[in-house]
Formats: C-alpha cells, sequence, structure tokens
C-alpha cells in the first residue's frame, strides 16, 4: 500500500534542552497552517516537545538530535520521528518503558499510575512518553540501530481518537 | 507587633508565579512556559505556596494554570509531589487544591484531569 504523505519536515537539533520549547513552538505554528484539526495540532505540539526533552536529556553531549515531522495517509495521521545516540543502559531502560506503555490496556490509566511511582523524586518525571501516549493519544514505537534509537509517535485517525 | 506575611512569588526568563490570600483562600496564578529550565524554580515556589497554605490555615489553594503556555512532564511531576506532600498533612489542617484550566487548551484539561486522579479527595478542577 502506498501511503501519501503531504507534509514532511527534518530538522537537525543539537542537544540542547534551550531549543526544546522554542521547536515546540515553530511546530506547533507550522501545523496551525496546515493542519483543520486544532486537537492534532495540539497533540503534535506536546509530543514534539516531550521527545526532544528525553533527546536531550538521554543523548551524549555534543550529539546531534533529528526530529522529522509526516502528515501521512487521507485522515491523515501525523508521525513524529526523533532519532538520538544514547547508551546500550539507557537503551535497556527505554525498551522496558515502551514497553510497558505499548502493552498497557488503559494509557490514561497507566499514566496516572506512574505519576505516583517515586513521588517524592523530582530529578526523574519518567512521565514524558507516557504522557504522550495518554494525553496526546499517540501509539509509540521504537527502532534501534547500533547505539541510536528512534522513537516514533504516531496519531490515530481521527474518528479513533479519545474523547477528552 | 505588626505582622508582615509575604505571600510566594517567583519570576524567571518566560515564567512567573505569583499567589494571594484571598477570602480565606490562597490564590495562585502561573504564566508563561514552564519547561525543563523552570522545574527548580516552580518547585521552590510549590514548597513555599504549602507553607504559607499551612501557617495561614488557608481552606484552599487555587492554582489558575489558564494563562500557562505549556508545562512540561517534569514540572507535571514537581506537581505531583506537592500534591502528595499536602496529602501528608493532618485532615484538620489540610487544604484542598483547585486546578483552573482553560478547557481549549489539550495539554492543560488532559494534564489537570490525570493530576485529580492522584488524589481524587484533595484535587477538584475547574474550567
Amino acid at each position: 500500500m502506498i501511503v501519501a504523505t503531504m507534509l514532511a519536515l527534518e530538522m537537525r537539533l543539537d542537544r540542547n534542552a534551550l531549543f526544546v520549547s522554542p521547536t515546540r513552538r515553530y511546530v506547533q505554528r507550522m501545523l496551525e497552517c496546515l493542519v483543520e484539526d486544532k486537537e492534532l495540532v495540539q497533540r503534535g505540539a506536546l509530543a514534539v516537545h516531550e521527545l526532544l526533552e528525553n533527546g536531550a536529556k538521554y543523548a551524549p553531549v555534543g550529539a546531534h538530535i533529528d526530529l522529522s515531522l509526516a502528515l501521512e495517509g487521507d485522515d491523515p495521521a501525523l508521525v513524529i520521528r526523533m532519532t538520538n545516540p544514547t547508551s546500550p543502559a539507557h537503551v535497556d531502560r527505554l525498551k522496558q518503558y515502551v514497553a510497558e506503555i505499548q502493552g498497557a490496556a488503559d494509557p490514561n490509566a497507566l499514566y496516572v499510575e506512574m505519576m505516583c511511582r517515586n513521588p517524592y523524586d523530582e530529578s526523574v518525571s519518567g512521565l514524558g512518553l507516557a504522557r504522550i501516549r495518554a494525553e496526546a493519544d499517540m501509539s509509540l514505537d521504537l527502532l534501534f540501530a547500533a547505539e541510536t534509537a528512534t522513537i516514533v509517535a504516531r496519531s490515530a485517525a481521527p474518528q479513533a481518537t479519545q474523547a477528552a | 507587633m505588626l505582622e508582615v506575611r509575604m505571600n510566594p512569588s517567583m519570576k524567571t526568563q518566560g515564567f512567573s508565579a505569583s499567589s494571594q490570600v484571598d477570602d480565606g483562600k490562597l490564590m495562585t496564578k502561573l504564566s508563561g512556559n514552564a519547561d525543563v529550565a523552570v522545574r527548580t524554580a516552580l518547585a521552590d515556589f510549590l514548597n513555599q505556596v504549602h507553607e504559607a497554605a499551612k501557617s495561614q490555615s488557608v481552606s484552599q489553594v487555587v492554582v489558575d494554570l489558564r494563562d500557562l503556555e505549556f508545562m512540561n512532564s517534569a514540572c507535571l511531576k514537581t506537581m505531583v509531589t506537592w500534591i502528595f506532600v499536602a496529602r501528608e498533612l493532618p485532615t484538620q489542617s489540610r487544604y484542598q487544591i483547585l486546578l483552573v484550566s482553560d478547557p481549549a487548551v489539550l495539554w492543560q484539561r488532559r494534564s489537570v484531569q490525570a493530576l485529580s486522579c492522584v488524589a481524587t479527595e484533595l484535587v477538584k478542577l475547574q474550567s
């Protein structure tokens, strides 16, 4: 099956948390010009922010983070990919974390449960990807190559998204 | 003796938080962009809010999020920590938390809903 891509954007960013909020704003404004579904625009902006903060946190100093966005299909689905080099130890943790999110029957219940884990430890939230699944209502997939991780966030078709 | 009470407030580049006591409630307002650069300052602010709420025996702390452009997951975790700390207070001195959000803003709607589920007896929502 050939999936039509209506929009494609690719960016390479330095590993720097200072770029995260400006990039979220840029993506949100770009999507506002191209996507009628205002909820999808906000879901995409939220996902971009959390993905980039994750990348900025776990990529080694001096590394680059690659971000791409595409609108695919007739519905359309928003597909966000973020690739960054990371350590094997983090890859293992990421696999476990994403598998737990993927396996959750109720992503919102898992999100709240994760909020309540180690609630007094503010040094690590551990919520970013679960938030993308629950609040942005986007599925998550992981791809690995050598010591590089790619996280793919994909919106469901509009009619399949949850009502708030 | 004159007693001067300073209500918590803070300001960083791109983010500010303020509070005032009104009718037995501590009214707080968050504005700007709460990203990773703000997490520590927000945690300090919420600690001060907790101490002020205790010392002034307020019945409710209102957190107005409507002027907040975005709050990242690290700052949300800081809110969770505050809710857990508030829940530890003895029942007679415990204050309620009211989160005021803009329902047109997706992250506000969804985030406050999740935060309320952390402590349903303590956290109420208004939109």
